[in-house]
């Protein structure tokens, strides 16, 4: 008897950052490999090809997307529990006050995708977004980094806070820059090695930069060490 | 916001508010030189605020003699709004009236639109990379100023915005869940 349906469930920020970076092409790939269902929200595909379609920049990159859709690549989720999105989202927005009033740090959309996410069982979520990242792998360093940022003393409902994290804690995060990771350990990109001596080092350096500069949450500090692990024979 | 901006925007409301008091046929013209005189302030101060107004206005002086009377009369409104809420140092609602100008402008006129679209998307693309760097996120940060999270994506990516930030889970570790994920070793 067949098991349960592997599922993974997309953010917005890694489907731009792959269709910025001319890498969308893999995901087909990707997901011939894993086996499952690549899914997104109704939020997430409002973002990455409704609102698009309307800016003429992006309306070829919101065609690409929903190309993507078309082909059953990516499939809407639509069992989306409306209610616990919008308790999830006054808990996590009622975790921060500054000046005395609250914090509205992360959108309900993006609340969706992890939501939906647990309630499908999804071995992870694609995720880039890195204030909502946070906020689920380690709160405490939440209120840290908005003092940080805006220079004055944040205060945090303790409670709210730990409750967000734990109701969504579960759920595993891998961003789009380990997707390219997984694409060049399949060898999907090896039709771009040049022809030279260091010529892997080029192209995983290469395509590193590439989705950072469109937008991969990834540090600087992170593309080097990323390039030695995937060098590392 | 600074006194002197502060002082220069309330002007401009002002000075937008009284010819638009009454639907003349000569408002276009005046929202031109008024325009005009905005963009002195802007190569003074070079502040963003002063900037969106000033493109603001100007977009009106674009599409007022075609706009409804209705639409007409909800401009003058939310200008009324917007001078109000800055007199009282109300910053949000501020904001929101010039978002809701602005709404009202795109309806107006898709070609101004195309026209505006670089000077208008640049400033809101610069603020709303400030609100991601104070640790908003990008939906939220674009979202605020009216943007796609394309926009900012872009922007973002192409700026230091994206290395203020220390990773809490060591990448090694998640390439290794992304590659268990996948069955790729």
């Amino acid at each position: 008897m067949a098991g349960p349906q592997r599922v993974l469930f997309f953010d917005t920020g890694p489907i731009i950052t792959l269709v910025m970076s001319r890498l969308v092409w893999i995901l087909p790939e990707l997901k011939k490999q894993f086996g499952g269902k690549f899914y997104i929200t109704p939020a997430v595909k409002r973002e990455l090809v409704t609102r698009p379609m309307d800016i003429k920049r992006y309306e070829f990159e919101a065609l690409e997307a929903l190309k993507l859709i078309k082909e059953g690549v990516l499939e809407i989720y639509d069992k989306v529990p409306e209610k616990e999105v919008a308790r999830l989202h006054t808990l996590a927005n009622s975790s921060f006050k500054l000046d005395n009033q609250n914090m509205e740090v992360v959108q309900s959309g993006e609340i969706e995708s992890v939501v939906c996410a647990l309630q499908a069982g999804a071995e992870a979520m694609i995720m880039d977004e890195r204030t909502m990242r946070l906020f689920i792998e380690n709160n405490k360093e939440m209120k840290a980094l908005l003092e940080r940022r805006f220079n004055k003393t944040v205060s945090i409902d303790k409670e709210n806070m730990n409750h967000f994290s734990k109701e969504l804690g579960s759920i595993k995060i891998i961003r789009s820059i380990e997707l390219i990771c997984v694409a060049y350990k399949m060898g999907l990109l090896n039709s771009y090695l040049p022809a030279q001596k260091d010529g892997r080092e080029v192209l995983v350096e290469a395509v590193l930069w590439a989705a950072k500069y469109n937008g991969a949450a990834v540090t600087e500090h992170e593309v080097e060490e990323i390039k030695d692990l995937m060098l590392k024979k | 916001m600074e006194e002197a901006i502060k002082k220069e925007i309330l002007y401009d409301l002002s000075q937008a508010i009284a010819i638009l008091e009454q639907r003349e046929s000569k408002d276009v013209e005046e929202l031109r030189i008024l325009s005009d005189h905005g963009i002195e302030d802007v190569a003074v101060h070079k502040n963003l605020d002063l900037i969106s107004l000033t493109v603001l206005i100007y977009s009106l002086y674009k599409i007022i003699a075609s706009i409804t009377d209705k639409d007409y009369s909800t401009i003058l409104q939310e200008l009324r709004n917007a001078k109000s809420s800055l007199e009282k140092n109300q910053l949000g609602k501020y904001n929101v009236s010039i978002k809701v100008l602005f709404q009202l402008v795109r309806k107006g006129d898709a070609k101004v639109k195309v026209h505006l679209q670089d000077v208008m998307e640049a400033a809101k693309i610069k603020k709303s990379a400030a609100l991601f760097e104070k640790g908003l996120s990008i939906g939220q940060a674009a979202g605020l100023m009216g943007l796609s999270n394309w926009d900012l994506q872009a922007y973002a990516g192409k700026t230091t915005a994206l290395d203020q930030h220390e990773e809490n889970v060591p990448a090694t570790k998640r390439v290794a869940t992304a590659l268990k994920i996948f069955g790729v070793s």
